[in-house]
């Protein structure tokens, strides 16, 4: 089994290699990456309406599974996305590790990268665990099993209440927010977009986008911590 | 004139079967207005009337202009002074008694000749690969018999600025080529000479790049920070566009 496995993998990396290239991979990368942004948009715009109030916030994932078909269909397409991004980081970290065996004696100083670009592997790993957790704590209700009947409101302001659960969902924002900020640059860099004067700009860009959206999510745990937001 | 003693630690290596190591040699009396391959002229002189193996670094022009000289000084590759290479670097940039480390290019594509020379040879096999224009030999063409537009002069001029020198490469976590393959695509993609050929030439040299072992480009700036001509890493973006535009070839 693990030979039929190895067998695949290396055939993948030789189709990869000879097809694709180190540069297809980040463009794929990239593209994957903008998807995976849009989704962090959408699924804000959803989380922001908490501030609506318990009626409006519950009729959102209702109003989502009216729609069965569209919510498989994108959730399939989500989780291909997911993969894809997730796979060719891993098939690219593989072959970057490789391209430098003997390492400096003196570590290299950064003069410049950001602290974000270097350690995007690190944040990438970060958000795959929220993901995990999040997905058990708030979609799959594992945590809330004696309370089956809680509603989506309730079950925020029950979670976040709790200043662990609150903690943890910040340092993964934090995470989101370094991967985001060179992310965004990085894959307009990929995509060719920043061949003109607007370089510096779409930079900065991607570091207030990624400011904002991290602000915002964070706002939330910490509103209901801080009971600005109440039952 | 206040002469100077400073500490090196230097990456020895017989050559590239030979366990490396760091040899730590004290160099006194240095003139803070000699260039760091002075400094080490003056060291192997001294080697040399000891009996010891001289050290085995590269240089040429010495004037910055043709990136033999190949150094990772003190964790940067061509020393911490923006804009130079390391033959360019002067021992005044270095406080009296500091320890200085010198260490080669490490990079699986720059293979360890001896001492502080790599072979980089990758460089040329990625240039041979499609880094030229096919045209007919004969006498040289009138000067403006093919009119260029100033903005695309100059960005190839400055994509043309690239020397070879490998800093990239060296600076780069990744150990990635793209500045350098990105600068000799770019240099060639905006003039119509280069036109006909751009597909090809990218596809081409893409795959030789990634043959020889290089990685791949995370887009940390590193390259171009330490890069002695300043090649922007907008020419990474152009050779990405150029690798989109050639998919379909």
């Amino acid at each position: 089994m693990i030979t039929l496995i190895e067998s695949i993998e290396s055939k993948i990396c030789t189709l990869i290699e000879s097809k694709i290239s180190i540069v297809g991979s980040k463009v794929i990368m990239a593209l994957t990456g903008a998807c995976l942004t849009m989704f962090i948009l959408i699924h804000l715009l959803g989380n922001m309406q908490l501030y609506a109030g318990r009626d409006i916030f519950n009729s959102y994932p209702e109003l989502l599974r009216n729609f069965p078909i569209s919510l498989w269909f994108a959730r399939i397409l989500l989780i291909f996305t997911f993969i894809s991004h997730i796979s060719m980081a891993v098939y690219l970290e593989r072959k970057n590790k490789l391209s430098r065996i003997i390492q400096y004696n003196n570590e290299l100083i950064p003069i410049g990268s950001s602290f974000a670009s270097r350690t995007m592997l690190y944040s990438g790993f970060v958000i795959i665990a929220f993901v995990l957790f999040h997905l058990i704590h708030l979609t799959w209700k594992c945590f809330y099993v004696q309370n089956p009947n809680l509603d989506l409101y309730s079950l925020m302001i029950v979670s976040f209440r709790n200043p662990f659960i609150t903690i943890f969902y910040i340092l993964a924002q934090i995470s989101l927010f370094l991967h985001l900020s060179h992310g965004f640059s990085s894959a307009a860099q990929t995509l060719s977009l920043t061949r003109n004067k607007l370089a510096k700009n779409i930079r900065l860009f991607g570091f207030w986008f990624a400011f904002i959206v991290t602000i915002l999510y964070i706002s939330i745990p910490v509103s209901i911590l801080l009971r600005v937001i109440h039952d | 004139m206040n002469l100077r003693n400073y500490t090196l630690k230097i990456w020895r290596q017989k050559d590239k079967f030979s366990p490396s190591y760091l040899d730590t040699i004290q160099v006194k009396d240095i003139s803070p207005d000699m260039s760091l391959l002075e400094m080490l002229d003056v060291v192997n002189n001294h080697l040399i009337t000891i009996n010891k193996e001289p050290i085995a670094f590269e240089s040429d022009c010495r004037e910055g202009i043709c990136g033999a000289c190949s150094i990772v000084i003190n964790g940067i590759p061509h020393g911490k002074e923006r804009g130079t290479t390391a033959c360019q670097l002067h021992m005044r940039h270095f406080e009296d008694g500091e320890t200085i480390t010198l260490e080669p290019w490490r990079a699986e594509a720059f293979i360890p000749i001896k001492d502080l020379v790599v072979d980089r040879t990758a460089f040329d096999r990625i240039q041979q690969a499609g880094g030229y224009i096919s045209v007919n030999t004969g006498s040289a063409p009138d000067a403006h018999s093919m009119l260029i537009h100033k903005n695309a002069a100059d960005e190839a001029f400055d994509a043309a600025a690239c020397i070879g020198c490998g800093a990239c490469v060296a600076a780069c976590k990744n150990a990635s080529a793209m500045l350098f393959v990105g600068a000799k695509i770019s240099q060639l993609a905006h003039l119509p000479q280069g036109d006909p050929e751009r597909k090809r030439r990218t596809n081409a040299m893409v795959m030789q790049m990634e043959k020889e072992g290089f990685g791949s480009c995370s887009n940390t700036l590193e390259c171009e920070a330490v890069c002695p001509k300043e090649i922007s890493t907008k020419v990474i973006a152009e050779l990405n566009w150029e690798f989109i535009r050639s998919i379909n070839n």
